[in-house]
């Protein structure tokens, strides 16, 4: 297994930018984000990550999107210093996981798929645990405990034992705990799993402002419709790869969007004389390939400008769930699994 | 619960917590790290965990009443049985309490550190503190002293019986400290090597099994092989007997000895006694002061007659047997109490196992990882 390259250990080697280990030029981000560059991981012989590269940069939500096995775990065991990578580069608030690891803990919130609490402590203990093993100042501890608890809800289990939380509250406390020593960078790894829909939009809440406050977030979930109003951007990862740039593109050529009017036969009629091959949809409607946004407002004003009434008009999906499935095919992937 | 409605208002409980900044360390953390506060953090941690679970309180307080039970017996049958309470049921008190202490620590305390890594791992706790700027070190000294403390209260159980045992008299106070000390260390042993199997063991319940087959090799089979493989080292050796050949007639006593010589083949625990320093039992008991002015009553004594018992096996077969004297009990008893005690050659072996352990345990918790045993999770 070959480690990061030697010139990553130098001494003084801090600056982010330049040309990595292997020559693929590294793209700069601003201080405070992820950067990822051509990474791979195997578990013995089984590969988990094969090549992987992406850029979250600070002040952003990027998600990380996936069928599940596609390797996203195991890339965010790699940000957060867990994993050794096989190769390939990972940056963090510009410092090296694997070699400068005091200095990305201290910037560094992360909140694992299955958080893990110790059943006998409370609420509030644990967060205290956490705010002394990251080092944070007793006096500014004492205040940001207080502020989570009441930032996640649960300032009014903070006396009770972990043993007594419901896996949504659980979730929250993990969350609260990422959040501990107001990291610069938070990796979280489905964090909505367990979230009744209010909790939901709650950690959307709480991730919006956390990027608009300057934070550099990466999360990964596979519940895509949320995701649209929460994310920035997203990486897509499939097979233990990171979906390049042409294959995005050739996604977006597939995605569908719903055509529904009060008289289904002229709108069938519309569409063929145009030469779009349809679908049907539910309840008269049509779904129609299109390569992207411009030509459905081409097909709209088209459509409308020529008499046809229209009642709906709208991707079948939210946008990062539409390119998700055009990547896997409508059944997310699991056909080749 | 309620889900927010409407526009997104200045509420304060969806801004992100006021921001203070502090400093923040750069580079790398030091593997063998360990500062006061990162080790007392752990140390607080699990000693919280600890005392939260009620069966073990409930544990120690039925340990605690039973040892005391004990000697309260052991003070009743003495008096009951006709005799008075002299020096020597002090010292038999204190000996068979100690014995008694060590022999449920030893039973205690692999189970109590033998799940702390891969059971947490498993629980997926683990992780969640390695992430933090602890250092590797300071998670496990912290979680070893922890564990070492909870082994603590149970020498701590048995305090009230060893306090008793002391005044009713037949133990020095040196005794009495010593022992304590001993005691104390040898349960440490035995907490860092189930720290450190939980560390090398992914299953939880092959490290308690693993644990607890260790410690019982250590303190009982060890020892048991010196004895049990005296038949088959043997060497052949002249040994000398001196027999009385002609009795005064009015002492009885021997008046012309006769040397004899034989080569005779003869056990040879002198090379195997090292395996005895691997036992608690053996170190506490070999280093337990000899207490003068209270020789005459040493059959009460158990932890200098375990300790006899180890040293005659360290002196090796007498070569010598003089049935012509009656001091050729004592010249081997003088010799049995002029080998260096055996104690140190116990604590540097002690002091081996706890450093592999603290460094097995340290080397699993270093991060990043780079291979991952099978069945090993890391979060």
């Amino acid at each position: 297994m070959s480690g990061p390259g030697d010139d990553a250990r130098a001494p003084g080697g801090t600056a982010p930018l330049g040309v990595a280990p292997g020559g693929v030029e590294v793209v700069g981000v601003a201080p405070g984000g992820i950067e990822v560059v051509g990474v791979r991981r195997s578990f013995g012989p089984v590969p988990a990550v094969v090549d992987m590269s992406l850029v979250a940069p600070a002040g952003q939500v990027t998600a990380l999107v996936g069928p599940n096995g596609s390797g996203k775990t195991t890339l965010m065991l790699m940000v957060a210093g867990l994993l050794t990578p096989g190769a390939g580069t990972v940056l963090v608030a510009g410092s090296d996981p694997a070699t400068e690891d005091a200095a990305v803990r201290a910037r560094l919130g992360w909140m694992p798929d299955v958080f893990g609490a110790w059943d006998a402590l409370t609420v509030v203990e644990h967060l205290e645990v956490f705010a002394r093993a990251y080092r944070v100042p007793p006096a500014v501890a004492s205040r940001r405990v207080r502020e989570l608890l009441h930032q996640v809800r649960l300032a009014d289990l903070a006396g009770a034992p972990a043993r007594v939380l419901s896996r949504g509250q659980k979730q929250r406390l993990g969350l609260a705990r990422a959040l501990v020593h107001d990291p610069e960078v938070l990796v979280l790894d489905e964090p909505a799993s367990g979230l009744d829909p209010g909790s939901r939009v709650e950690l959307r809440h709480v991730l919006r402002a956390l990027a608009e406050a300057g934070r550099c977030v990466l999360v990964s979930s596979h519940v895509l419709s949320e995701l649209d109003e929460l994310a920035d951007s997203a990486v897509y990862v499939l097979g233990g790869r990171t979906v390049t740039p042409e294959a995005l593109s050739a996604a977006h050529a597939r995605s569908a969007w719903r055509l529904q009017g009060p008289d289904p036969a002229a709108l069938a009629a519309a569409l063929a004389a145009r030469g779009l091959d349809t679908v049907d949809g539910p309840a008269g409607a049509l779904d129609v390939a299109l390569p992207d946004e411009q030509t459905a407002a081409d097909l709209l004003t088209d459509l409308v400008g020529s008499g046809v009434r229209l009642s709906h008009f709208a991707p079948t999906a939210g946008r990062i769930e539409q390119t998700y499935l055009g990547l896997t095919g409508p059944d997310g992937g699991r056909a080749e699994r | 619960m309620s889900a927010p409605t409407g526009e997104v208002g200045p509420s304060d409980a969806r801004a992100p917590a006021a921001t203070t900044t502090w400093d923040r360390p750069t580079g790398g953390t030091p593997t063998w790290r360990l500062s006061r506060q990162g080790v007392g953090t752990v140390a607080w941690l699990e000693l919280r965990r600890l005392m939260r679970a009620r069966r073990w309180l409930v544990a120690w307080a039925a340990w605690t009443t039973l040892v005391t039970a004990l000697c309260g017996l052991v003070v009743l049958s003495t008096v009951t049985l006709g005799g008075t309470i002299t020096p020597g049921t002090g010292t038999l008190l204190f000996g068979v309490t100690v014995l008694v202490v060590l022999s449920f620590g030893l039973l205690v305390a692999p189970g109590l550190a033998a799940t702390s890594i891969n059971g947490d791992s498993r629980d997926g706790t683990l992780a969640t503190l390695q992430m933090t700027l602890l250092s590797p070190a300071e998670i496990a000294v912290g979680k070893l002293l922890a564990a070492w403390c909870g082994t603590l209260a149970l020498l701590a159980g048995g305090l009230p019986s060893l306090v008793v045992a002391f005044a009713l008299g037949g133990t020095s106070l040196t005794r009495l400290l010593v022992i304590v000390l001993l005691v104390g260390v040898s349960l440490a042993v035995v907490t860092a090597v189930g720290l450190g199997l939980s560390a090398v063991v992914v299953r939880p319940v092959a490290g308690i099994v693993l644990s607890y087959v260790v410690a019982f090799c250590l303190a009982v089979v060890s020892p048991l092989l010196v004895p049990l493989s005296s038949a088959l080292l043997t060497t052949t050796e002249t040994v000398t007997y001196v027999e009385a050949e002609n009795f005064d007639p009015e002492t009885g006593r021997p008046t012309e000895c006769v040397e004899r010589r034989s080569q005779e083949s003869v056990p040879r625990t002198d090379l195997t006694w090292w395996l005895l320093v691997t036992s608690p039992y053996v170190v506490v008991a070999d280093a337990a002061p000899l207490q003068p002015g209270l020789e005459p009553d040493a059959g009460s004594d158990v932890l200098r007659g375990l300790g006899d018992v180890s040293r005659e096996a360290r002196l090796g077969p007498d070569l010598v047997q003089d049935w012509c004297s009656d001091t050729d009990d004592l010249v081997r008893a003088e010799e049995r109490a002029a080998l260096p005690p055996v104690w140190p050659w116990g604590l540097a072996l002690y002091a081996v196992l706890v450093a592999g352990s603290t460094a097995l345990v340290v080397r699993r918790l270093r991060t990043p990882v780079g291979r991952l045993p099978v069945g090993q999770r890391i979060a």
